[in-house]
């Protein structure tokens, strides 16, 4: 192979790297645009479970964040439902039962032991940590928009910011929005 | 056309292909929303256990509020539902929120029919289409009870231990069936449930002479879980490694011989004793009659400072410290927590010195006033985070502190509790998410449902016997249990280590 020859071929081979990278990274300035393509039925089932593991995990160390930016401004829509709605009315409503059936659990073991007792009737204790799971589902939403970045998601969280019921998610949005490229 | 235009054009070309052929992602296998693993064991099939009768409530829609990235929203969903079992014979699902009107009205084909008020559902797949995500501002709740096969469940081997000749299969000697709802808006997989039991017999075929081990002093009349090393036959593979029984004083076996090279040990779980250890046991001769007596302890009492820094947090401290205390009892780790709550939201010195951020102030809590010395220091915290312990925080580290912010769920102190006795680090083994032998009931997930409620007896075993260089258990470390303990790391299974998905039937 004369030099010239193998010199062009090595400029295809960066330029294909280059293209395949740009395509892959998911915020690229492209991305940041607003541009989004269409998922595949599978496609979307992994990015619900990237979605739903990071909006639900607790110390979020093993790149459940990563997982969810890697989709860019695809995921950038459920995002900014879940920062405005919280959790869907299935997951809200499973967590309500769930909380009632740990509620009685709770109530009559504390009849038998002091170190188990509650501080809470059983409707302030499941408002009480449905108010929780919401705000979680909330902040950790701004929070994927705010690593996404780009016009939408900003766009997302200063309309967000003083509507939020709580004052951490409040705070955090704000946080975001100062910290956010 | 300017070069970053040309650019973002091929990059939208590209992006049209499935992201499979780029090799962007690498294919992952989706796990259930709710993924619940239960090892049970059946005794009578009379009469069930408890875990056999109470439906399990699946709400239909979506898990996500805009359901998926690309898919329609709202609308008419879709149930595949798939049996796979030996011991369960189908399931009965009912539908609360759903008249006898729609009912008929619902697509079923499968192995699935109607029958007046419910579905029921056998081995195989089956859908149920048409279902309603929202009926009159309510979400429609299935609720799915197991049926069993009664002559299956009868043939279930009748001996109450659960021997396991390999350490990687640390369920050997059960049968694992298997019930999925997969939620379908369209082609788009929006919502999930498994469940995951696995069945084991309760009952021990009596031996009438031969060694005899006696567990004494069981508090409230628990039925202790025993899991033994032992030798039980000559030669090399004589030796049998993390034998779990149940015994209610007395358990007798046909001959435990001599140790000779094999690792002979016994623990004891109880609900209401702590645990206890006793190794080497030197009790076992070749010949039979040989009587092991365990006597077990008191439970534990872990004392537990609690600081306040968030005084709207104050409640939430009393229910998650009840709840932790549900938990350890129930998965008889053999401690509860006796709780002192200290309000310090209203003194700025004390918010000042504890601070906002997870685990920011170790070492200047450490020095401080609000920090008690040999118990565990759990600071509520006004910061948007779950939870965290401080074992492994640099600089400085401490497995006695954790720190609880605003987005912590029921679960959350438990499962620092968790890290604190030594299940850590949290990517190896530490949190258990997709390993095999866990669902996401277990505690140590890390997420998964706020009522999570399962710990396994691998990981019982290391909470209160696991030694590392963050500190090991704290239940050690602050001397409420004997050293000097044993390195088991979640995730090393040997002869001195029990799988950490090894495990007890319940009830």
């Amino acid at each position: 192979m004369d030099n010239r020859l193998r010199r062009s071929s090595l400029w295809a081979q960066a330029a294909y790297i280059a293209l395949v990278l740009a395509a892959l990274a998911p915020t690229t300035s492209c991305s940041r645009q607003g541009t989004a393509r269409q998922m595949t039925a599978a496609e979307s089932a992994q990015a619900v479970q990237a979605l739903t593991t990071w909006l639900e995990c607790e110390e979020c160390q093993d790149g459940e964040l990563a997982a969810v930016t890697r989709y860019g401004q695809t995921v950038v829509p459920s995002l900014i439902a879940v920062l405005d709605g919280g959790p869907s009315p299935a997951s809200r409503e499973q967590m309500r039962r769930q909380l009632e059936v740990r509620y009685d659990e709770l109530a009559e073991r504390a009849q038998r032991n002091p170190n188990a007792r509650l501080a809470s009737s059983k409707d302030q204790f499941i408002a009480l940590y449905l108010g929780n799971f919401d705000a979680q589902y909330r902040v950790r939403a701004a929070q994927a928009l705010a690593a996404i970045g780009g016009q939408r998601s900003r766009g997302a969280l200063e309309a967000a910011l003083g509507k939020a019921q709580r004052g951490d998610v409040d705070s955090e949005i704000r946080r975001l929005l100062r910290t956010m490229k | 056309m300017r070069p970053k235009a040309i650019l973002c054009l091929l990059v939208l070309v590209l992006g049209a292909y499935p992201v499979h052929v780029l090799g962007a992602r690498p294919a992952i296998s989706l796990a259930a929303r709710l993924d619940i693993l239960n090892r049970i064991c059946i005794d009578r099939v009379d009469v069930l256990p408890p875990v056999l009768e109470k439906p399990f409530k699946i709400p239909v829609g979506c898990e996500v509020i805009d359901c998926c990235p690309g898919c329609p929203g709202g609308g008419v969903m879709e149930w595949r539902i798939q049996v796979e079992a030996k011991v369960l014979e189908g399931a009965e699902l009912r539908f609360e929120g759903l008249s006898a009107e729609d009912l008929k009205q619902l697509r079923i084909t499968g192995n699935a029919k109607l029958e007046g008020n419910r579905i029921l559902v056998r081995r195989g797949m089956s859908t149920v289409g048409g279902l309603p995500a929202l009926t009159a501002g309510t979400v429609p709740i299935g609720s799915l009870t197991p049926l069993i096969d009664k002559a299956a469940a009868a043939r279930l081997p009748s001996t109450q231990s659960i021997i396991r000749p390999s350490p990687g299969d640390p369920d050997a000697g059960g049968v694992g069936d298997n019930i999925t709802v997969q939620q379908f808006l369209g082609p788009f997989r929006v919502n999930s449930f498994r469940w995951r039991p696995i069945f084991y017999p309760c009952i021990r075929p009596g031996v009438t002479a031969g060694d005899q081990l006696r567990v004494r002093a069981i508090a409230g009349g628990d039925n202790v879980v025993v899991m033994m090393d032992s030798r039980t036959a000559a030669g090399g593979p004589g030796c049998t490694d993390d034998e779990v029984l149940r015994s209610t004083g007395a358990s007798t076996f046909a001959n435990i011989l001599a140790a000779s090279g094999c690792n002979a040990e016994i623990a004891v779980f109880a609900t209401n004793n702590a645990m206890n250890f006793d190794t080497p046991v030197k009790t076992w001769t070749d010949s039979t009659s040989d009587i092991h007596t365990s006597s077990l302890q008191p439970i534990i009492n872990m004392p537990v400072s609690v600081w306040i820094a968030n005084n709207a947090a104050a409640v939430q401290a009393v229910n998650d410290v009840a709840n932790a205390n549900l938990l350890y009892g129930q998965n008889k780790i053999g401690v509860q927590f006796t709780a002192t709550y200290n309000n310090v939201s209203g003194n700025p010195n004390a918010v000042a010195t504890i601070g906002n951020a997870s685990c920011g102030a170790v070492a200047a809590i450490q020095g401080s006033a609000f920090y008690t010395a040999n118990a565990l220091n759990i600071y509520y915290v006004n910061g948007a985070f779950t939870g965290e312990n401080c074992a492994r925080t640099v600089p400085v580290g401490d497995g006695n502190v954790s720190y609880l912010g605003t987005l912590a769920n029921l679960a959350s102190l438990a499962h620092e509790i968790g890290h604190a006795f030594g299940l850590r680090p949290a990517g190896q083994g530490g949190h258990t998410n997709g390993l095999a032998g866990f669902g996401n009931n277990n505690i140590m997930w890390g997420g998964g449902p706020a009522t999570r409620d399962a710990f396994t007896l691998g990981q019982a075993f290391r909470m209160n016997t696991h030694t590392d260089g963050w500190g090991g258990t704290m239940l050690i470390n602050d001397g409420l249990r004997p050293g000097p303990g044993r390195a088991c790391p979640p995730l090393t299974t040997s002869s001195i280590c029990p799988a950490l998905a090894l495990d007890w039937a319940r009830p």
